[in-house]
């Protein structure tokens, strides 16, 4: 039977393998799944339920959700769905190790060794981890789909709160390991209590924009609950299953750090110090405005055009009015490019997801690299609703929070449109010179209004 | 369950090579797969079903068993949802 399971965790790791490359990803997802199949199969051939009609129940309808969620949710939503299913494994997380807390307390079935210091680590670890994965992430979900405040949510003397909390915290779970006997329920449910709270401080304070990174790191974090929650039973598919999507997400996390020019502490620290930069906007002059009727001509007599979608075409929904413009251009002999920074969209990647659901060619889509070396032959750049990802203080302003980022360079193109939704910054609060240079037009208004009216300017002819 | 020690050495062992391997798989990625990725390695984390599972078969009393059974629903939705949704999204990137 344990070669089930080193069969299951074989299909795990090749199937996490096979994800990496595009051409091969899917069938590595349903190789992965496969997996998970196995290994469920396998722990229920050694364990037996005992009424297997409750579990079927249980297990179907958890399945119809999942499968109803998945098949219905919009592409855009992805990112808060991704926070809520990781809260759910991390809630299971928390509660194995609750389960196991109260049957250390059972003296009825003691005496096999299982009250060890070891075993208690483990427990305690379930549950202080699983239980902020689970609060944290249902915090992420609500920010992300504005059922809380987007921004950063501070109260006075937060910081002192948290280590208050930490302190606090350290203190039960150091008394409950250490302790000799048996141990009571207050100290059990105080544990639990603590840890939900400690994953609500954790999150309500970073904003909306750095969301991404929190949701990465959760996700490293519900992997470190189960494999917490594995060296509890000494389960070896959970330890490795679980320490491998713990340091998975961990480098997910860094690469998302390194694409947004943050630092993983900064992401972290949040809204602690928020207001540290902010005086900086001298005099800032007033950008050149265009109708969507005058851009007309420049796309008209563009040969090559490169399209910069952003966080704006995203919330605007405007992805298939993008595709149908791309079309018009390329019938009036327009050579056209996405050029897609690594953190476009709501979530790293997430720019390349919404593309695909409105089908557009793969072959289009341009990287970071390859797009700038493409900028200083384009005719015309239109951004869509991206912002920072566009900044030039990132090249060019060596005292902007921004300078190091990676950015596209638009600015090289001979005429830049912007399209936005009105006067607003960035995620990072700053003006971006982009918009004041000669050769950038703004196009206020809701971006898919704007691109389906460019694209039917073309239609007049 | 197993009354023997544990051998803590192997156990590390096993962890530190596994934790390895996640580093070396995600490292090289391009950034276009990252949203499935994360979706994807986030259902592998809902591998916590098979804890649950093997707790629910020696629960003692009501209370745990309950406990049990909730852990088996959140987790079976992480699963089944988070390997349905990352399948949907690449079914979209295959054409």
């Amino acid at each position: 039977m344990d070669a089930l399971f080193v069969l299951a965790a074989v299909l795990l790791i090749y199937g996490l393998k096979l994800m990496g490359k595009a051409a091969t990803a899917r069938k590595g997802n349903v190789l992965s799944g496969a997996g998970m199949l196995l290994a469920v199969a396998t722990t229920l051939w050694i364990f037996p339920p005992k009424n297997t009609w409750v579990l079927v129940s249980v297990v179907t309808f958890g399945s119809l959700i999942g499968i109803w969620t998945a098949a219905y949710v919009k592409m855009t939503a992805m990112p808060e769905l991704v926070a809520l299913f990781n809260g759910f494994g991390g809630l299971a997380s928390l509660l194995v190790g609750m389960v196991e807390g109260l049957k250390l307390m059972d003296t009825s079935d003691n005496g096999v060794g299982s009250n060890s210091v070891f075993t208690k680590v483990a427990i305690v670890s379930a549950i202080v981890i699983g239980g902020i994965t689970f609060t944290g992430s249902l915090v992420a979900y609500g920010k992300l789909s504005r059922k809380l405040p987007g921004g950063s949510i501070v109260f006075p003397f937060q910081m002192y709160v948290c280590c208050g909390l930490g302190c606090w915290l350290y203190w039960w779970l150091y008394g409950w390991v250490t302790s000799e006997s048996f141990v009571d329920l207050s100290s059990l449910s105080a544990i639990v209590i603590l840890s939900l709270v400690a994953g609500v401080l954790f999150t309500l304070h970073i904003g909306g924009g750095d969301m991404p990174v929190v949701i990465a790191l959760l996700n490293s974090l519900s992997g470190v609950a189960a494999c917490a929650a594995g060296l509890i039973s000494l389960n070896k598919v959970l330890i490795v299953a679980g320490c491998l999507v713990g340091t998975s997400g961990l480098i997910l996390t860094l690469i998302m750090c390194k694409a947004m020019n943050r630092s993983i502490g900064k992401v972290l620290l949040g809204g602690f110090k928020a207001s540290g930069t902010k005086a900086q906007s001298k005099s800032f002059g007033e950008p050149k405005t265009m109708s969507a009727e005058d851009a007309y001509f420049p796309l008209e007599a563009a040969r090559t055009v490169a399209i910069v979608p952003g966080y704006g075409l995203a919330v605007a929904q405007a992805q298939h009015a993008v595709k149908e413009l791309v079309q018009k251009l390329t019938e009036n002999g327009a050579e056209v490019f996405y050029a897609i920074h690594p953190v476009a969209g709501r979530m790293p990647g997430h720019m390349n997801v919404l593309l695909a659901e409105a089908d557009v060619d793969y072959d289009q889509l341009t990287e970071l690299e390859a797009a700038n070396a493409r900028f200083p032959e384009t005719d015309v750049t239109i951004v869509v609703g991206a912002n920072d990802v566009v900044n030039p203080a990132a090249v060019e302003n060596k005292n902007s929070p921004l300078y190091g980022m990676p950015i596209l360079e638009v600015f090289k193109a001979k005429t830049v449109l912007v399209l936005k939704r009105g006067q607003g910054k960035g995620f990072s609060g700053l003006e971006n010179e982009l918009f004041l240079k000669d050769n950038v037009r703004m196009i206020y208004g809701d971006a898919k209004k704007t691109l389906t009216q460019l694209a039917a300017q073309f239609k007049g002819e | 369950m197993e009354t023997v020690g544990v051998d803590y050495g192997w156990l590390a062992f096993c962890m530190v090579l596994a934790g390895w391997l996640g580093f070396e798989l995600i490292g090289k990625i391009p950034s276009q797969l990252h949203t499935p990725l994360m979706s994807g390695t986030n259902a592998i984390s809902g591998i916590t079903l098979v804890g649950a599972l093997a707790t629910l078969s020696y629960a003692t009393d009501a209370v745990t068993e309950v406990l049990c059974y909730v852990a088996i629903f959140f987790a079976v939705i992480n699963v089944v949802g988070g390997y349905c949704v990352t399948d949907r999204m690449l079914k979209m990137f295959k054409k």
